[in-house]
C-alpha cells in the first residue's frame, strides 16, 4: 500500500526549497517543470532533477515530478533518473499520449539502470477532453497507476472558461468527478479525486488549518491517494488527517475480532455498540488496520532516513 | 475566440403574426421560428408563412433559426432551409444516422435554394436517454453541428420523472454531460471551443414561468454560464434582455481578470512563474488564460452589442438601451 | 443466447406466473430465515427477494437450498411476487435450487460483465427447459461494482430477460462513504447516471436514495419513506429493504400522492384546453405546459392506478389466504 498523504509541491529551480524538503515530514515531493517555472526557465531546469532527486528525499520523501505536456520528451530526457518514482502528467488528454509516454520511460529505464517498470506515470485530468477520454487515457498503459484530478473542479472549469467559485460545487463537477472515480475504481487505480473542497491546490495555499479538515474529510469519505501542498506547514495536519487514530484502530480490531467469532459460528452478522458487524464492515475494518500499519511503516522510513541524516551531518554524535 | 456569439435564441410561433412581426424589436442574438411545436395539423399552414417570415427576423440584428421535427424532417428543412437561415434547430435526435441524414437532406436544399454551400447550423435539442448518452457521436456527426442543448420537459418524460423545483434530476449526471462532451467530444471538429451549449440553471429550466421575473431569469442564465452553458432558448421576450446580460462576463469580472493579467505580467517580468494574489491565491499561467479567454469573451459580447444597435437604428428605433449592469 | 419465450403470465402445466408493472418494495429475506419467510407474506411486499448471498454463511448453503424451493411455492400464492438472489459465484448451484414454478425473477447481485449475465441466461433457460416451465423467469442486475456501472449498457443488452436494475449495495460494494455535505461519495452522480442508462437500455430503474448515515439498507421506517420519495423525484420505480418495517414507507414513498395526482390531472388540463384551442400548449400557473409534459402527467395518473389496482389484488389475495 503506497503511503502518499503529503506531497509537498516545489517548483525544481527553487534551491532553498530543494534544501528544506527533507525538514518537513512529507510523505513525498513533486518537483515542478511546469506552471512554477517562469517559460524561460524551463529549459536550463532540465540539469537540475538529475541531482535535486537524492536531495530532497533525504528525509524519506518519495519523489514524484511534473513534467510539461507539450515539452514531455525533453523533460522525461530530464527526468528519468534512479531515484523517480512518478511521472505527473498533466493535462492528459488521449490514450496515444500515455502510450508514447510509457515507451520513452521504459527505454530511459533501461539506459539509466532503473528496474523496468518502476517509474509510474500519474495521469492528471484537468480538462474537459481528460474528462471525456478518461477511461482510455486511464488504461492506455500499466504504468498509470494514479488517476484523476485533485482540483479538478477548478481546472475543468478553466478549461470551460468559467469562473471558479470556492465551496461551489457545479454539475460539471459532480460529472468529472463520477467519471474519473468510475474509471480509476473499474481498473484498480489510485484515484487523487478528493472530496470537493472549497479550496483546491490554488486555492488557499497558506493556511495550516484547513489541511487537517480536508485531508480527514477524505479519508473519512474512502478516498487514500493524498493531497498536494504548496505551503510546508500544511504537511502536518494532511498526515495527521489522513492517519487512522489509536481509537478507530482499536475499533477495527474488535470489529474483526467480533466477525471471526461469528464467522467460526456460521453466522453472518452481528452487532457491536449498535452498528451492524458483517462482512462489509469486516472489510472496512481490514482496510484501515492495513493502512494504519502503512502509515506506521512510512513514519518509520522516515525517522530511520532522518537519522542517517542526522549521522552523516555529524558522525561523532 | 468564440465563432459567434448567440446568449439568447427568443422562441417565437411561426403562426403567431403579431409576436413575428415583433421579434426583431427585443435585442435577441437569435430568433428561432417554432415549428417543431406546433400540432401536426396546424405545420401546413405554418410552413406555408416561414420563407417570408425569415426575411424580416434580422432587421434587429438578430440570426434566423427555425426549429424542425425529424418526423417531418423534409417538408420542414424544405421550407425553412432559403437564403437568410442561419440554421435548423432539430428536436430530439438519438443516433448520428439522424444528424447525418439532416445534413445530407440541407446540403440538397442549400443547392436548390442558392443558399451558401455548408453555410446552413445544425442546433441539436437532446431530449432522451439514448440521446443523453449517446451525445458524443450525435454532435460529431456533422460539421453543421455548432450547439446543442436539452429539451428538458422531454427528457423528463422520458425518464418518467415529476422533478420537484428543490432538486435538480439532472444536476449530478445529465447536465454536466452536456456540457463536458459538447465541449471536449467535437473538439477536433469544431477548433477549441468544441460545441456550444445551451441551458440554463435549475428550475427554470426545467419549469418554465412566462411570466418569470427579470432576476429570476438574470440568475437561471448566469447559474448557466457558469455551468458552462453559453446561451439559452427564451420561450417570451422579457427573458432576453435577462439572459443577453447573465450570459455576459460583468464589468466586476472584467475589472478582476484585468488585475490578475497585470499581476501575471508583473510576475512575468520579474523571471517568475508565479504571484501571489488576493484572498491566498496564486496566479499563474493557467489563471492568466482563463483571464484572457474571459475578456476575450467580453469584447466580443460588446461587438454584437454594437452590432444590433446599429441594425436597429438603421432601422430607426430609438437606440437600445443597451447591457444594464 | 437469448431465445424467445411464451408471452408472460402464462404457461405449461397450468402454472401461473405474476408479473407485475408495479413493485415498488422489494424485501429481502434469508432463504434460511424460517420465521420470516412463514411471515412474509403477510408484510405486504410487492416482492419478495429469498436471499441465497449475503445471509447464508458458507457453511448453510446447502441447507438454504434445500429449503428454498419450499419457500418459493408458498410465497408465490400471496400475490407478492418471489424473486431468488443467488450469489454470483455459485450460480449453478443455487440456481438449480430456486428455478422452480413460481418464482418471478433472479436477482443477479455484484453484476460485473455481460458474460455473466449470458451465463445466468443460459443457466435459466436450461432449467426451465429441463423442468417444463414456462420461460418467464426474469433477471435484476444489481449493477453493484464499478465495472457494473461502467459497461452497463453492454450488460444490460446481453439478455433479453432483464427488466430492471439497481444499484444495490454500490456503496458497500466500491467502499463509497460519507462527505461533508451528507451525500455519499459519487452515489448522486451514480444514481442518476443509472437511472439515464436504464431508460436508454428499455429497463427499469430500481433503488432508494438513502441518507449517508442510513448504512444502505438497516433504515428507520422515516428514513425509508424519506429515501424513496426522493429516488421516485428522480424517477426510480421501487427500492430494497431488509426487514418488515420496511414494507409500508416502500410502498408509500414509491406511490405518486393525492396531491401530485390532483396536480397532474391540472396539468393535463391546461394542455388539453390549450390545444383544442389550437395553441402549441398551455400555461399553468405561469408555466409552460407542452406535449412532453402533459404526456408525464398522464403517465404519473396511470402509475397511481396501477398502485391502486396492485394494492387492490394484494388485499384480494390477503383476504383469500386468511391474513389480514
Amino acid at each position: 500500500m503506497d503511503v502518499r498523504r503529503s506531497v509537498l509541491f516545489m517548483a525544481i529551480n527553487n534551491p532553498r526549497f530543494l534544501r528544506g524538503a527533507a525538514r518537513h515530514n512529507c510523505d513525498g515531493v513533486i518537483l515542478d517543470l511546469e506552471d512554477a517555472l517562469a517559460e524561460r526557465d524551463k529549459v536550463r531546469s532540465r540539469a537540475l532533477p538529475r541531482t535535486a532527486y537524492a536531495e530532497v528525499s533525504r528525509g524519506g520523501a518519495t519523489v514524484q515530478i511534473r513534467i510539461n505536456h507539450m515539452y514531455w520528451e525533453a523533460d522525461l530526457d530530464a527526468a528519468v533518473w534512479p531515484g523517480l518514482s512518478v511521472i505527473n502528467f498533466p493535462k492528459a488528454e488521449f490514450a496515444d499520449e500515455i502510450r508514447r509516454l510509457d515507451r520513452r520511460i521504459g527505454e530511459l529505464e533501461r539506459l539509466r539502470g532503473i528496474r523496468p517498470g518502476t517509474i509510474e506515470i500519474q495521469a492528471s485530468i484537468e480538462t474537459v477532453r481528460g474528462v471525456t477520454n478518461g477511461y482510455e487515457i486511464a488504461s492506455a498503459s500499466p504504468r498509470v497507476r494514479i488517476f484523476g484530478g485533485g482540483g479538478m473542479g477548478y481546472d475543468v472549469c478553466r478549461d470551460l472558461a468559467v469562473e471558479t467559485l470556492p465551496g461551489v460545487a457545479r454539475a460539471t463537477d459532480y460529472y468529472g468527478i463520477g467519471e474519473t472515480g468510475l474509471v480509476a475504481r473499474a481498473l484498480g487505480l489510485h484515484c487523487v479525486n478528493g472530496v470537493r473542497q472549497g479550496t483546491g491546490v490554488t486555492g488557499d495555499v497558506i493556511s495550516g488549518d484547513t489541511a487537517f479538515d480536508e485531508a480527514t474529510a477524505n479519508r473519512r469519505a474512502g478516498l487514500y491517494a493524498g493531497i498536494t501542498c504548496l505551503h510546508p506547514n500544511r504537511v502536518d495536519g494532511i498526515n495527521r488527517g489522513y492517519t487512522p487514530t489509536p481509537d478507530e484502530v482499536q475499533h477495527a480490531r474488535d470489529v474483526l475480532e467480533l466477525f471471526e467469532k461469528l464467522d467460526g459460528q456460521g453466522e453472518v452478522a452481528g452487532e457491536l455498540n449498535g452498528q451492524p458487524v458483517d462482512k462489509w464492515e469486516a472489510a472496512r475494518a481490514r482496510k484501515l488496520l492495513e493502512w494504519s500499519d502503512a502509515c506506521a511503516r512510512r513514519e518509520r522510513e522516515k525517522a530511520a532516513a532522518r537519522q542517517r541524516l542526522a549521522a552523516a551531518a555529524d558522525p561523532a554524535s | 475566440m468564440a465563432e459567434f456569439i448567440r446568449r439568447s435564441y427568443l422562441v417565437v410561433s411561426p403562426l403567431d403574426e403579431p409576436a413575428v412581426e415583433r421579434a426583431w424589436t427585443h435585442n435577441a442574438d437569435a430568433i428561432t421560428l417554432d415549428l417543431h411545436s406546433l400540432p401536426a395539423a396546424q405545420k401546413g399552414r405554418a410552413r406555408a408563412r416561414i420563407h417570408e417570415q425569415l426575411a424580416g427576423l434580422g432587421r434587429g440584428g438578430a440570426e434566423a433559426f427555425v426549429s424542425i421535427s425529424q418526423a417531418h424532417l423534409y417538408a420542414d428543412a424544405e421550407v425553412a432551409v432559403w437564403p437568410g437561415l442561419a440554421g435548423l434547430v432539430i428536436a430530439h435526435p438519438e443516433r448520428a444516422e439522424q444528424v447525418q441524414e439532416a445534413d445530407e437532406a440541407v446540403t440538397e436544399l442549400e443547392k436548390r435554394h442558392g443558399v451558401g454551400a455548408g453555410s446552413v447550423e445544425i442546433v441539436l435539442l437532446l431530449g432522451t436517454a439514448k440521446g443523453v448518452l449517446n451525445i458524443r457521436e450525435i454532435v460529431t456527426a456533422s460539421p453543421r453541428v455548432t450547439t446543442v442543448g436539452l429539451d428538458e420537459s422531454q427528457l423528463l418524460m422520458d425518464l418518467r420523472l415529476l422533478p420537484s423545483p428543490e432538486e435538480d434530476p439532472l444536476g449530478f449526471y445529465a447536465r454536466g454531460r452536456i456540457v463536458l462532451e459538447a465541449a471536449g467530444g467535437a473538439a477536433e471538429l469544431h477548433g477549441h471551443h468544441g460545441v456550444y451549449r445551451l441551458g440554463l440553471g435549475y428550475p427554470l429550466s426545467s419549469f418554465p414561468k412566462m411570466d418569470a421575473s427579470a432576476d429570476e431569469v438574470r440568475t437561471a442564465a448566469k447559474d448557466g454560464k457558469e455551468l458552462g452553458f453559453n446561451g439559452a432558448l427564451c420561450w417570451a421576450p422579457e427573458w432576453v434582455e435577462p439572459c443577453n446580460v447573465g450570459f455576459t462576463p460583468t464589468d466586476e469580472e472584467v475589472a478582476y481578470h484585468r488585475s490578475v493579467r497585470e499581476a501575471y505580467a508583473a510576475a512575468v517580468a520579474m523571471g517568475r512563474g508565479a504571484m501571489a494574489f488576493e484572498g491566498g491565491k496564486f496566479v499563474e499561467r493557467p489563471v492568466d488564460e482563463l483571464a484572457k479567454k474571459i475578456l476575450a469573451l467580453r469584447d466580443q459580447c460588446d461587438q454584437r452589442d454594437a452590432e444590433k444597435a446599429a441594425a436597429l437604428e438603421r432601422a430607426r428605433l430609438p437606440r437600445h438601451a443597451g447591457i444594464a449592469q | 443466447m437469448v431465445t424467445v419465450h411464451p408471452p408472460p403470465g402464462t404457461g405449461s402445466y397450468g402454472v401461473q406466473v405474476a408479473r407485475e408493472a408495479i413493485r415498488r418494495s422489494w424485501v429481502l429475506v434469508s432463504a434460511l430465515d424460517e420465521r420470516g419467510v412463514e411471515e412474509a407474506r403477510t408484510w405486504g411486499a410487492d416482492v419478495i427477494v429469498l436471499d441465497l448471498e449475503e445471509s447464508v454463511h458458507d457453511s448453510r448453503k446447502t441447507e438454504a437450498r434445500a429449503r428454498i424451493g419450499e419457500a418459493i411455492s408458498a410465497l408465490a400464492q400471496g400475490g407478492t411476487e418471489v424473486f431468488v438472489r443467488p450469489d454470483i459465484e455459485l450460480l449453478y448451484a443455487d440456481l438449480e435450487a430456486g428455478i422452480v414454478p413460481g418464482l418471478t425473477g433472479v436477482v443477479l447481485p455484484t453484476v460485473s460483465s455481460a458474460e455473466q449475465v449470458r451465463e445466468a441466461d443460459g443457466i435459466v433457460d436450461a432449467f426451465e427447459r429441463q423442468r417444463g416451465l414456462p420461460g418467464v423467469v426474469e433477471l435484476h442486475l444489481a449493477l453493484e461494482t464499478a465495472e457494473g456501472s461502467l459497461h452497463a449498457m453492454e450488460i444490460i443488452a446481453a439478455s433479453a430477460r432483464v427488466r430492471s436494475v439497481s444499484l444495490g449495495r454500490a456503496d458497500l460494494v466500491m467502499d463509497l462513504r460519507p462527505e461533508p455535505n451528507g451525500e455519499l461519495h459519487m452515489m448522486p452522480y451514480l444514481l442518476q447516471r443509472l437511472v439515464t442508462v436504464a431508460r436508454a437500455g428499455g429497463v427499469e430503474p430500481i433503488g432508494a436514495w438513502w441518507d449517508a448515515d442510513s448504512r444502505g439498507m438497516l433504515a428507520s421506517p422515516e428514513a425509508t419513506l424519506r429515501a424513496a420519495r426522493r429516488a421516485r423525484r428522480h424517477g426510480f420505480r421501487g427500492g430494497m429493504g431488509v426487514g418488515a418495517s420496511q414494507v409500508d414507507p416502500l410502498n408509500a414513498g414509491f406511490t405518486p400522492d393525492v396531491a401530485e395526482v390532483a396536480r397532474a390531472a391540472v396539468l393535463v388540463q391546461a394542455f388539453e384546453t390549450a390545444r383544442a384551442r389550437g395553441e402549441r400548449w398551455g400555461l399553468e400557473q405561469g408555466q409552460i405546459v407542452d406535449a412532453a409534459r402533459a404526456e408525464t402527467a398522464r403517465r404519473v395518473i396511470a402509475h397511481a392506478e396501477q398502485c391502486r389496482g396492485r394494492d387492490e389484488r394484494k388485499q384480494a389475495a390477503a383476504t383469500a389466504a386468511g391474513h389480514e
